[in-house]
């Protein structure tokens, strides 16, 4: 049995939710004070997602602020973090263009700004 | 040079006042804009996050800038950049400044402040040692980082929880530095909860709750701090001290509204928000000046700077087609536990809600949002919790308005 | 081989070599900052004093009233901000009272026109937010402030448009006597060759005089901690309040700077090197000394805190003279308050009397003793401004909004006489940086500026001289 500690990010009330787990079964989560509180702390005790944000440069130096189109594994943060780094880039690039396909589990990596 | 409407500043107040006032059929309309690109500081915002209650989807800032940019653009609002505006005068002539321009003089039949704010400098906090390099307000990491790709430090200890700093602890980890602490001075974080998970615990990055920076070391460049816990006068207590090795210091001790024009130009302004005092209309004590988003009030969100700016835009245009309002305005104070009120007036001659902003001075749970008119208890709405960090709304309907007598006093209790 | 060498960029060493340069000599200046201007002259209370707090009969009380004459023409020639705003020595008990007295047939004694002891009614009426303890005061109506930075900046840079040289970076390591001379040799291996050296060095004089030879040079150095206050505050005092020194001992001044902010300290620590950490104790001292001397000071407006460090010897008086042991050398030592008012006195008697027993002065016909401001472009009318825009567009680029400072003036301070060669130096010249976001919104510019104009990378621009990189690398 192990305890996930985690503070709800759903409303200002910042819930301290407690999930009890048993190896990746969720035997029990209390704490929370609405069901978006219960829904959270499951899906962040059995697979946390993130949406990456950082930059990249083009050929030429400009910098290009980027994103994954949707979230991504929390744990895969770091990997995927010096992939999108060592994405090349040149041109004119537009808001919303896809700069790399399929970066992890169908999430691309677009581009948030015209440069 | 004459225009109907100048709006000083394109973030993202300015331009949610553009396109609302030209929707409302004012189309001679300029925004005189000191950077050389449109869309304020959400440019070097690159999180995301913006834009979940105004477009229901979580975008990144250039994103949120870039869609009313689009909208300014299809318009075609002129847009003066790379402007600076030196002064604003009481019957509202604007000096601006320009490399392509030179000096120039507009007479406006309405203004729209939109300035924005800045960041408290270290220097507001007294805070002893030496002044080597490497000491920075987030905002201006911020910007060396995702405009300049350029990294101000490698070893850094952050001053304040708000979420600029929050978030520039997240950005200067993935970009490969190694921040050691977050310190805040308040029993409770300023920022999102959402940023403290997402910024701080996805990277471990601990935040020392009660804790100040009481000394910063390093002669050229900084090379250590000494964090120290405060007790509730906010006083350091000595033999708490934490010693940090570290090259960079960034400071996230609160945003303050750039007003220097305002006040020049003799707007009335509120102690408590340090913008101007404005009635729903968001007119300001100068008739067809009008002011909103951070440079009236500090927002959290970026949703609620388009909203207010939109309403400084169609009464802006209102302004310039129907003239100026007899008004018949009563006042709202900042009760117990609330820090501010906005607007400052309401004029109960105008149809509609008025939707009030204000803050609350300490965290309550299970409490009451009183409206109170003398004796008399205009509203009364329970919430489950209000904190310091995010801002309240309270949306008074017409009918409530025309209870009011001679004044009204926000309250928050138990 | 130049005729004059004065080692020390600070107030006293550059008001010297613009007075040698009004003569047919060769004369340099070397500092061992990054920058002019970096010790005491950049981190004091800028008070031009009226001259009655030196005992008659020494150096100090002879230059200070001479100084306090001469600053207005200075200023006025460098565009150095200056101000005539007199001063006021409050008193808040009878002995105070007494020591005013004291202090006006002093100031009588040294030359001070003026002086005049007035009513709290009157002091009230002239300052309103002095405490209301208060019981009368000292008013010395030829007491000014003046930029101290800038006057030092302008002075070296007039000096150098009338062709002296500077040498920054330059740190006296070691001294060779030559036949006609002095060989000076840096830290890092320059060398400079002088017939006749000033030793201007402030808190390192005693060390370079021994560099020479001279061990009779005993400096020591007291620390002043100071709280500066935004220009919002500007008129919450209009004169220099001084507290009536006591045995209590001595309070700290509350005066307004020539910018419009108000200024809080200085204390005094004795100190056995140029650490100029600013301290808890040193700041909470500042603000409980400053309380009694006036109500109501809006802290909340402060802006920053920064020490200085003054020298002082071991004579408690300057010393003016050439060295005793080593002919050709010339120290200008101890220069502590009221060293900054007496500065352009010193720089007078030290080239007319001592520099005229060695060389004949012969007038540089070439000299101007003109010197345009670093910040001038807000100062000129619309049709200028805009004919300067047309020519060169960065003029109408504001980059530091708090002050409205131009990219065509960063750029000229950049590339003119004495250069600005890092992001303080833009700041003490132009004001850049100063204000209300402390360089919040246009560090980042500024750098770039600098990075450009030096043809470096932003990793190389420092904030004020070596190692103060403020960018480390890039992002990845």
């Amino acid at each position: 049995m192990e305890v996930k500690k985690l503070i709800c990010v759903e409303c200002p009330m910042g819930c301290n939710v407690e999930v009890v787990m048993e190896g990746s079964d969720i035997k029990n989560v209390t704490g929370f004070s609405c069901v978006r509180g219960k829904n959270y702390a499951t899906a962040e005790v059995v697979n946390p997602l993130r949406v990456i944000t950082t930059t990249i440069k083009t050929l030429d130096g400009r910098i290009v602020p980027v994103k994954t189109d949707m979230p991504v594994p929390k744990k895969d943060m770091a990997a995927l973090i010096e992939k999108i780094k060592a994405v090349k880039v040149d041109g004119q690039i537009k808001v919303g263009q896809i700069l790399y396909k399929d970066l992890c589990i169908g999430a691309n990596l677009i581009a948030t700004k015209n440069c | 040079m004459k225009h109907d409407i100048v709006i000083i500043g394109a973030g993202p107040a300015g331009l949610a006042a553009a396109c609302q006032a030209y929707d409302s059929g004012v189309k001679d309309i300029v925004i005189l804009e000191r950077e050389p690109h449109l869309g304020g500081i959400l440019n070097q915002c690159i999180h995301n996050g913006f834009g979940l209650k105004r477009f229901g989807q979580s975008l990144t800032g250039p994103e949120y800038a870039q869609r009313y940019i689009d909208m300014v653009l299809e318009r075609g609002i002129k847009v003066y950049t790379e402007t600076t505006v030196l002064s604003l005068t009481d019957n509202k002539v604007i000096t601006a400044i320009s490399p392509t321009e030179g000096l120039f003089y507009i007479e406006a039949k309405a203004v729209i402040l939109a300035m924005g704010c800045r960041e408290r400098s270290r220097g507001a906090l007294n805070i002893p040692g030496t002044r080597p390099a490497g000491v920075y307000s987030a905002g201006t990491a911020q910007k060396y980082v995702n405009i300049f790709g350029r990294m101000p430090g490698k070893e850094v200890v952050i001053l304040g929880s708000g979420d600029i700093g929050l978030i520039m602890a997240r950005r200067m980890t993935v970009e490969g530095a190694r921040v050691h602490a977050v310190a805040e001075i308040m029993p409770h974080s300023s920022g999102l909860k959402r940023n403290i998970v997402q910024c701080l615990d996805d990277f471990d990055i601990p935040l020392y709750l009660n804790h100040t920076i009481t000394k910063i070391e390093g002669k050229d460049r900084v090379e250590g701090v000494v964090i120290s816990q405060v007790d509730q006068n906010k006083k350091p207590i000595l033999g708490t001290e934490k010693h940090f090795k570290c090259d960079t210091v960034l400071f996230s001790v609160g945003l303050i509204p750039e007003n220097e024009l305002t006040k020049k130009a003799g707007v009335t302004l509120d102690r408590a928000t340090r913008g101007a005092v404005v009635d729903q209309t968001r007119e300001t004590s100068i008739s067809g000046v009008f002011a909103c988003g951070n440079v009236l009030q500090v927002h959290d969100l970026v949703d609620y700077v388009s909203e207010e700016s939109a309403i400084a835009g169609r009464f802006a245009a209102e302004y310039v087609l129907n003239g100026k309002r007899d008004k018949q305005t009563v006042k709202l104070s900042a009760g117990e536990n609330v820090s501010y009120v906005l607007p400052q007036q309401i004029d109960k001659g105008l149809d509609g809600n008025v939707k009030l902003f204000f803050r609350v001075t300490k965290t309550l749970n299970n409490c009451t949002i009183r409206g109170l008119s003398g004796e008399k208890e205009v509203f009364a709405i329970k919430k489950r919790v209000v904190v310091p960090g995010e801002m309240e709304t309270v949306i008074l309907p017409k009918e409530k308005i025309e209870l009011i007598d001679g004044g009204l006093t926000v309250t928050i209790c138990d | 081989m130049f005729d004059v060498v004065v080692i020390g960029g600070g107030v006293v060493g550059a008001c010297i070599l613009r007075t040698l340069t009004r003569y047919d000599l060769k004369v340099c200046l070397v500092e061992k900052q990054a920058d002019v201007s970096m010790g005491a002259s950049r981190a004091n209370s800028g008070v031009v004093h009226a001259g009655y707090d030196a005992m008659p009969g020494t150096l100090k009380a002879k230059f200070n009233v001479e100084g306090n004459r001469l600053m207005p023409v200075w200023a006025k020639e460098l565009n150095v901000k200056y101000k005539n705003n007199g001063s006021l020595v409050v008193a808040f008990c009878d002995e105070d009272l007494e020591t005013l007295h004291d202090l006006k047939a002093r100031g009588e004694k040294n030359g001070v026109p003026g002086l005049e002891i007035i009513s709290k009614e009157r002091l009230f009426e002239l300052e309103p937010n002095i405490c209301k303890t208060a019981v009368g005061a000292l008013y010395a109506p030829t007491g000014g402030i003046v930029c101290p930075y800038g006057l030092t900046v302008a002075a070296i840079g007039n000096a150098m448009d009338n062709g002296a040289g500077l040498l920054t970076n330059f740190e006296v390591a070691s001294v060779d006597r030559t036949a006609d001379g002095f060989t000076l040799i840096s830290t890092n291996g320059q060398t400079v060759q002088a017939r006749l050296v000033i030793n201007a060095a402030g808190y390192n004089a005693g060390r370079v005089a021994s560099a020479f030879g001279d061990d009779t040079v005993k400096i020591g150095g007291r620390k002043g901690e100071y709280i500066l206050l935004d220009r919002e505050s500007e008129g919450f005092v209009t004169r220099t309040l001084f507290c009536t020194p006591s045995k209590k001992g001595k309070g700290v001044l509350v005066l307004p700077t020539v910018d419009g902010n108000i200024l809080l300290g200085p204390t005094a620590t004795e100190v056995s090197d140029e650490d100029t950490t600013t301290t808890k104790d040193g700041l909470e001292e500042i603000i409980t000394k400053a309380k009694t001397v006036c109500d109501n000071i809006p802290l909340y407006n402060a802006i920053t805190s920064f020490s200085g460090i003054r020298a002082y010897s071991d004579r408690h008086d300057f010393i003016i003279e050439e060295s005793a042991f080593i002919k050709g050398l010339i120290n200008v030592a101890g220069i502590e308050s009221p060293g900054l008012t007496s500065a352009p006195a010193i720089a007078e008697y030290v080239v007319n009397q001592l520099i005229a027993r060695h060389f004949e002065l012969k007038e540089n016909k070439n000299y101007s003793p003109y010197r345009e401001k670093d910040s001038f472009f807000m100062g000129l009318c619309d049709e200028d401004k805009n004919t300067l825009i047309k020519k060169n567009p960065q003029f109408g680029r504001i980059v530091c909004r708090c002050e409205q400072i131009t990219e065509g003036e960063i750029v000229r301070a950049i590339h003119q006489n004495p250069p600005a060669t890092t992001v303080d130096g833009v700041k003490r010249r132009l004001r850049a940086g100063m204000g209300r976001c402390q360089g919040g919104f246009c560090q980042p510019y500024i750098t770039q500026i600098l990075a450009r104009e030096l043809n470096k990378d932003l990793t190389e621009i420092e904030k004020s001289g070596l190692k103060s990189n403020l960018i480390v690398g890039d992002t990845k």
